[in-house]
């Protein structure tokens, strides 16, 4: 059986192009394609001003680790962000150990990572 | 209060206390007097019987507070087995918790005492089926496992992760014809060993040994593979890859955080 994640999206208020996505339960290789497809699928729409909620993403692996990266680049490449708000402490360290940290856009809060998407504009 | 003692059967440096009755002040100094001879006997562990207990006075409590701070003096311990529920909830109103370990029965405070004292490692012997869908579950009951034993939340995810990471790349880059993978779990006060076994093919393992010895260590490799087993490299003590013609070995060890 694969591991539950569901995916939570909603507009941002007062950002073109912007989009909240709530991550909720495991992010591991048995669904890494879904939310792959899911995330890109935004992307492609010319929705790049990403801010993902991770305060219900309990574990992530270095699977999962690997398409937040692939987010956050290709976001980047179609002039975007891939901002990530709430992450749990565990999910946090795998982050820092394998030095993603330094690659991506890590906020303390939703409110945050959406403040800093505003001051952009 | 009658007070009667015997060496347990289970292990002969347990000596096991029956108390019955009243536990009061004036039974204070006849319990320290059988506390000392069982010290001098060099015997160090001892299981206190108080299901036939209907009382525990304040200094009787003390008492045993101190009796229990002589026998850690000494590298040992004692444990409360069979304490009525009432009797329990008041003590553990006063902090007794804190000082003392309440077990239902002889058997667990036997548990007990092999996990903390004799590094008696328990072993679990699992095997999945090759398919990545098979992981998830296996990954969560070692990290429940670990949890369980008193590992602490930190130490249970990371456990989980090397799980998840090792069992991964034994599915995603074995030979696709075998038809399990074995994952046996070690642990015990001090570490967590998981041994995990596949059948790989030849150039495939000599990859992964390439893969564990070049010193890949950030987000920036591009290699999944790389990056899995960089972490794996990053969050545990030590990590050996063995490989023969039966197939590939990885052994991973993990040292308790707070040991």
């Amino acid at each position: 059986m694969d591991t539950q994640i569901e995916l939570q999206i909603s507009d941002l208020d007062n950002v073109p192009h912007g989009k909240l996505i709530k991550f909720m339960g495991d992010l591991d290789a048995t669904n890494v394609e879904s939310t792959l497809d899911q995330v890109t699928k935004l992307i492609k729409e010319g929705f790049v001003q990403i801010v993902a909620d991770f305060r219900n993403l309990r574990y992530v692996n270095s699977t999962g680790l690997g398409i937040l990266l692939h987010f956050s680049k290709t976001a980047k490449e179609k002039s975007g962000c891939f901002k990530i708000a709430n992450v749990n402490d565990n999910v946090y360290e795998i982050i820092e150990i394998i030095g993603a940290n330094t690659l991506l856009d890590i906020y303390d809060n939703v409110e945050e990572a959406i403040a800093s998407l505003q001051s952009r504009r | 209060m009658r007070i009667s003692q015997q060496v347990s059967s289970h292990d002969e440096r347990i000596v096991l206390l029956h108390f019955e009755g009243d536990l009061n002040a004036s039974d204070c100094e006849a319990t320290s007097k059988i506390f000392q001879e069982i010290i001098d006997s060099k015997k160090y562990f001892i299981v206190a019987l108080m299901e036939n207990v209907t009382f525990v006075s304040s200094p009787f409590r003390g008492e045993l507070m101190g009796c229990k701070l002589r026998l850690v003096e000494k590298g040992g311990n004692m444990v409360i087995v069979g304490l009525n529920y009432d009797l329990r909830e008041r003590l553990i109103q006063m902090g007794a918790d804190k000082i003392f370990q309440f077990y239902p029965d002889t058997h667990t405070a036997y548990n007990h005492y092999h996990w903390e004292y004799t590094q008696t490692a328990q072993v679990v012997s699992i095997t999945l089926p090759p398919k990545l869908q098979s992981v998830p579950a296996v990954r969560r009951f070692i990290a429940g496992i670990a949890k369980q034993k008193g590992y602490t939340a930190r130490d249970s995810f990371r456990i989980e992760t090397i799980v998840d990471e090792i069992a991964n790349n034994a599915i995603e880059h074995g030979d696709s014809s075998q038809p399990e993978i074995s994952v046996e779990l070690r642990i015990d006060r001090k570490k967590f060993e998981l041994l995990v076994r596949n059948k790989t093919l030849m150039d495939k393992a000599n990859q992964l040994k390439y893969v564990l010895e070049a010193n890949k260590e950030t987000a920036q490799t591009g290699d999944t593979r790389g990056r899995g087993l960089a972490l794996v490299k990053l969050i545990s003590n030590s990590i050996n890859v063995s490989i023969d013609k039966s197939g590939t070995e990885v052994k991973i060890t993990k040292m308790r955080e707070d040991s």
